[in-house]
């Protein structure tokens, strides 16, 4: 059940991204999402991380010149 | 081919004292890439007449008694995801658009630069840094020097094989998830890992934005902290470099590790990869050994969150190509790697909260490992627990199968420094390394324990026999 689950999962977001792999890599993609997905959901179950602020900061006043510019 | 010094740090002594020229070494490298190159894919490209010219010129800056540091007159190579201004960049990808960085030198390679060394070329990589090899594409396979039969490790694959066989004396990596230590394990040379945000990444094409260190390979930790001397420190075109005093990485190098105290880590490295090499846990025993018989306090402890925090890289790591290569893979996928065509596209599979998630669980794995370093100053692991594979098996497996036997990611996560140093060789003749992480912000501290590791043994002076002639075989 989970298999089906989770294959109906990546094939709805590989649609809604516009992206269409093909059938053999799109089954490498299917065995590499069933091997990350429980240590993702197992993310969402760590104690310490239910009031953790994540690592993204964001600057308002950006002070940047671009690279290349 | 001649005798030349195996270190940067030699060769640079060599230079000031007037026992050989910058010409003569990189007539020396580029006699080496000529001969070795076919075999083992390091250059994407050559800039041999550019290296004469600045040879040159670095022997009459010398000569002017114009000293531009440890760099100047060193042939170096450059990992071909930087921009640099005498060739095109190619992330060693049919994608990249050639017109990016055209004409442009990153910030490191504008230091580099500045310092005076020599950059014999560009470095083969894999596609952006990622995934394995594809041997349809029309790139060259690089190849592992110690068994050409084997993969040098990657995404900097170039820089690792390339100093290993002594093409150039140093280079530059890229670590997103171990590819500076990598190519620095399986290659037998050592690799660094500055802390995130010690070196600026502008001009060098992104694999994880938040994930991605600018760092040396070479030959020796001292040479390595020569390198990382010359290109770090904040710049205002880059988001993500800290403004923080730089130090002096080469100070205090005096082969003692007194008042050191070092955390071993084995629960999370050993005994848990049923395909780890039967020689790593004594190698890394006996590595360990040696660090106590410097002077180090040795102690074991355990990284909390230790598996979570690899979760979370992959996570993060894949979301982030993902936002990058999106449009890319939907109007030519075919173009890109085989392995890529499959792991980019999983970066659109996990949820915008699953990325924050990721980066929450981030911030716990740093806090818990900042506890950790409470007690110790550096903590030891070994760098991998299975050697450079051959290319066979690499290509059966997939990437992942590659990091079950690495033990590089977790540092990338939480962002702080690692240093490989090669600690020996298992029966068949290819390189382990012990792996040392400190504090964020403090390589010197690695520099020095490399260093002193490396005063007392010779692992890191091996040459393989592919290059037995010009330096004496292993």
């Amino acid at each position: 059940m989970a298999l089906t689950n989770e294959t109906a999962a990546v094939d709805a977001m590989l649609d809604a991204a516009g992206l269409s792999p093909a059938p053999a890599e799109r089954e490498q993609l299917l065995q590499m999402y069933a091997l990350f997905k429980p240590g993702v959901e197992a993310l969402y179950a760590l104690p310490e991380a239910r009031y953790e602020a994540p690592a993204l900061v964001f600057q308002a006043e950006p002070k940047l010149t671009a690279w290349g510019a | 081919m001649t005798q030349i010094p195996l270190t940067l740090t030699d060769a640079g002594a060599a230079l000031r004292a007037g026992e050989l020229t910058s010409v003569e070494l990189v007539e020396e490298s580029i006699a080496r890439a000529d001969a070795f190159d076919d075999q083992l894919g390091v250059y994407l490209a050559r800039f041999d007449d550019y290296a004469r010219g600045r040879a040159a010129q670095a022997d009459a800056d010398f000569a002017a008694g114009v000293d531009h540091g440890p760099l100047q007159g060193i042939p170096v190579g450059v990992k071909d995801i930087l921009a640099m201004a005498e060739g095109p960049t190619t992330a060693q990808s049919l994608v990249l658009d050639p017109a990016w960085g055209e004409g442009k030198d990153a910030i490191v390679v504008e230091r580099l630069k500045a310092a005076g060394a020599v950059i014999t070329g560009k470095l083969s990589t894999m596609e952006f840094a990622s995934a394995l090899p594809d041997p349809e594409k029309p790139f060259p396979l690089p190849r592992n020097p110690w068994n050409t039969d084997t993969w040098p490790g990657g995404s900097s694959s170039g820089t690792g094989a390339g100093v290993a066989a002594g093409l150039f004396y140093t280079g530059i990596g890229t670590d997103t998830g171990g590819s500076i230590r990598i190519p620095a394990i399986f290659c037998g040379v050592s690799g660094l890992m500055p802390t995130f945000g010690r070196v600026p990444n502008a001009g060098c094409v992104p694999l994880g934005y938040s994930l991605d260190h600018i760092g040396p390979l070479a030959r020796s930790a001292r040479d390595c902290g020569a390198m990382l001397q010359t290109f770090a420190g904040a710049d205002p075109r880059d988001p993500y470099a800290v403004d923080l005093p730089v130090p002096d990485f080469l100070a205090g190098l005096d082969g003692s590790l007194a008042g050191v105290r070092i955390g071993v880590e084995r629960a999370n490295h050993l005994g848990v990869d049923a395909e780890e090499d039967t020689a790593v846990a004594a190698t890394f025993e006996a590595a360990v050994e040696r660090l106590g018989a410097l002077g180090a306090t040795v102690v074991q402890v355990e990284i909390p969150h230790y598996a979570e925090a690899l979760v979370a890289a992959m996570i993060t790591c894949v979301s982030e190509a993902a936002a990058y290569h999106r449009e890319d893979l939907r109007t030519r996928a075919e173009d890109y790697f085989r392995a890529n065509r499959s792991m980019y596209p999983l970066g659109v599979c996990f949820t915008g909260a699953d990325y924050v998630q990721a980066q929450r669980v981030r911030r716990v794995a740093q806090r818990s490992l900042a506890g950790v370093f409470t007690d110790v100053d550096l903590i030891a692991t070994p760098g991998a627990v299975r050697v450079a594979p051959t290319y066979e098996r690499m290509l059966a497996g997939g990437t992942f199968d590659i990091l079950d036997g690495v033990h590089t990611m977790y540092w990338d996560a939480v962002g702080n420094p690692a240093l490989v140093v090669p600690m020996g060789f298992n029966a068949g003749g290819l390189p382990l390394s012990l792996q040392l992480a400190a504090r964020p912000f403090e390589e010197q501290l690695l520099v020095r324990a490399g260093d002193a590791y490396q005063q007392a043994t010779d692992w890191h002076l091996r040459v393989p026999r592919l290059a037995a002639g010009v330096a004496s075989a292993a």
